[in-house]
């Protein structure tokens, strides 16, 4: 009986025990844990979260020596920026200071997402300095975490844990505002840049670029440009707007530079990517007709070329040399004294002048560069030599000066004359060096099914004295169907397959440098620069045989 | 030949837009804290 009571109260010490326990545990629920997780662990996870905040504006606003390291001019150059590394095959950046997003940016967001990976495990800070203490406890007085260390624990676990969601969530969710923020910002920066770019691209193209190198005739659509900062010696390859500047850019040594190609050529020296030459001033802003001249030996390509500048009366000239060929031009011209031959086996430097023109848009440029390359017939007669016209690669349009005195026709009804003599016909046919240059084009991927084709009938003023050439005017459908039925039917139907557009002309170079003048030597050349949106002066209005 | 040594412009006012919209983040978590802790405390304390 004894034994049974003893272990009757046993068992109901223990119930009275366990429910005790039961009830303190309970309290503890309700008094300590329960109100604990409700208050601590929002303010917990609202403290994580404007850690957080704190420490995005720390990063990128605090102290300069807490600040990430600044993406310079030199990295960007260097290739060390993932997004600023150029494409396969570009040549490397410009030593320039970068846009925020392309450049400083993944420094900044890689930088405070470090920082709060940090912050993160910090909130863990007060469990490994609680834990040891709970150990040292649960070790001296046995079951003290199950009995009383639990609510505790459960606490500073939660705590623990709230912290770091706080800062995870409020990184992410400030991390996702930034990017926005961001993306906005660099949605506006990509339609500046995108818009500037197109627009440079625009303008370029309708003041005739690209610029030609007065050296090597290479077109240069990007010249290089010197920076202007004071101390500075760099060039900047490629000023397009992009991710170094969308309306201005910033070298590395300072200098603030317009971006756009049309802008920085009216500021900053350019030269040439290929030779280094200089290019002229405002080369790609200044529109230009780049115009070979060709025709076979004797056909009257240099007479040809003197005579239309003479009628375009009112040309500057930015260099000597195209001065001196002027002058001399005009005195053989004025004096119908006897053209020199011009020089073979040389290569032939363009007759550059500086017209005043009328635009078709704006008034961006009230200047145009003509370029003339006259270059010695034999460059057309002779396929090794014609190779090296590389400024046939870069025309904007072609003179093609036809002799009509190797026009069958007319030199069956003059051969023996004394006409034919005055006349000192081409030595080669006509159609040969047609074929001849167009075939050079061709090799040379020159788009001239883009290009237009002013086909001048020279020596008009001895052709009066010829019977087949009697019903000819200087209409240039008249010359056209003269010209096939006279024997030249072939070359008529190649240009105009070939060319873009094709136009005839009648041309006296003794007679037509006289403004107004019905076999007027510069009416080729107007007809060409009206092709790029340039007026000289007036020009007829005639309709295009194509 | 002279570094600059200061971050560009662009930098600069990219990151004062970003300690705007930090700042503007911790406001909101503030006011949210605000408008919830009285709620908060009410649970936790008269739930019995």
């Amino acid at each position: 009986m004894e034994r049974v009571g003893i272990v009757v109260l046993a068992i109901l010490a223990g119930a009275g025990v366990l429910i005790g326990y039961y009830l303190l545990a309970e309290l503890a629920v309700g008094y300590f844990v329960w109100p604990a997780f409700l208050l601590l662990l929002p303010a917990a996870a609202a403290a994580g979260a404007l850690a957080a905040a704190g420490t995005a504006v720390l990063t990128v606003s605090g102290p300069r020596g807490h600040r990430p390291v600044t993406v310079t001019p030199a990295m960007v150059s260097a290739g060390e920026i993932p997004l600023l590394v150029p494409r396969r095959g570009a040549v490397r950046r410009d030593h320039a200071w970068p846009a925020y997003l392309p450049g400083q940016a993944q420094v900044d967001l890689w930088a405070v997402a470090g920082k709060l990976v940090r912050l993160s495990r910090g909130g863990w800070y007060p469990v490994r300095r609680v834990a040891p203490l709970i150990r040292e406890l649960h070790e001296r007085v046995q079951l003290t975490l199950a009995v009383v260390g639990w609510p505790v624990a459960a606490v500073v676990l939660g705590g623990a844990f709230a912290w770091s969601a706080g800062v995870v969530l409020g990184g992410t969710a400030l991390l996702v505002l930034v990017l926005v923020l961001l993306g906005a910002l660099e949605a506006l920066r990509l339609a500046v840049a995108g818009g500037a770019r197109r627009l440079d691209a625009v303008v370029r193209s309708r003041l005739g670029g690209p610029a030609g190198c007065q050296e090597c005739y290479r077109p240069v659509p990007l010249p290089w440009f010197r920076c202007s900062g004071p101390d500075c010696d760099r060039t900047h390859r490629d000023l397009r707007p992009g991710a170094l500047g969308a309306w201005w850019r910033r070298c590395g040594c300072g200098q603030l530079l317009p971006t756009t190609v049309f802008r920085a050529a009216r500021r900053l020296d350019h030269y040439c990517p290929a030779c280094s030459a200089d290019l002229r001033e405002r080369a790609a802003t200044i529109p230009e007709v780049r115009v070979p001249v060709i025709g076979a030996v004797s056909a009257g390509k240099t007479r040809l070329t003197f005579a239309a500048l003479l009628e375009l009366g009112d040309v500057e000239f930015d260099d000597e040399a195209s001065r001196r060929v002027f002058d001399e031009g005009a005195r053989i011209i004025r004096e119908r004294a006897e053209t020199s031959k011009t020089a073979a086996g040389h290569f032939p430097a363009a007759v550059t002048v500086r017209l005043r023109v009328r635009r078709g848009f704006g008034q961006l440029g009230e200047h145009a560069y003509l370029h003339l390359f006259d270059a010695a017939g034999e460059f057309y007669q002779d396929w090794d030599e014609n190779a090296a016209l590389s400024f046939l690669d870069n025309a904007t349009g072609l003179v093609f000066v036809l002799d009509p005195f190797t026009v069958p026709a007319v030199l069956a009804e003059t051969a023996g004359q004394e006409v034919l003599g005055r006349a000192h016909p081409a030595t080669r046919d006509a159609e040969a060096t047609y074929q001849l240059t167009v075939q050079r084009l061709r090799l040379f991927r020159v788009p001239i099914d883009r290009l237009p084709l002013a086909v001048a009938v020279v020596k008009a003023d001895l052709l009066t004295e010829v019977a087949a050439a009697a019903d000819l005017t200087p209409d240039g459908t008249a010359i056209r169907d003269w010209l096939a039925e006279a024997g030249l039917d072939n070359l008529v139907l190649a240009a105009d397959r070939d060319f873009g557009a094709v136009r005839y002309f009648l041309v006296s170079s003794l007679e037509g440098w006289t403004p107004g003048h019905p076999l007027s030597a510069a009416a080729p050349l107007r007809w060409l620069m009206a092709r790029r949106g340039l007026t000289p002066n007036e020009i007829p209005d005639e309709p295009e045989v194509r | 030949m002279t570094e600059h040594e200061e971050p560009s412009f662009s930098v600069k006012v990219n990151r004062l837009l970003l300690t705007g919209g930090a700042f503007a983040f911790a406001t909101g978590v503030v006011w949210g804290a605000v408008l919830v802790a009285p709620w908060l405390w009410r649970t936790a304390f008269t739930w019995y």
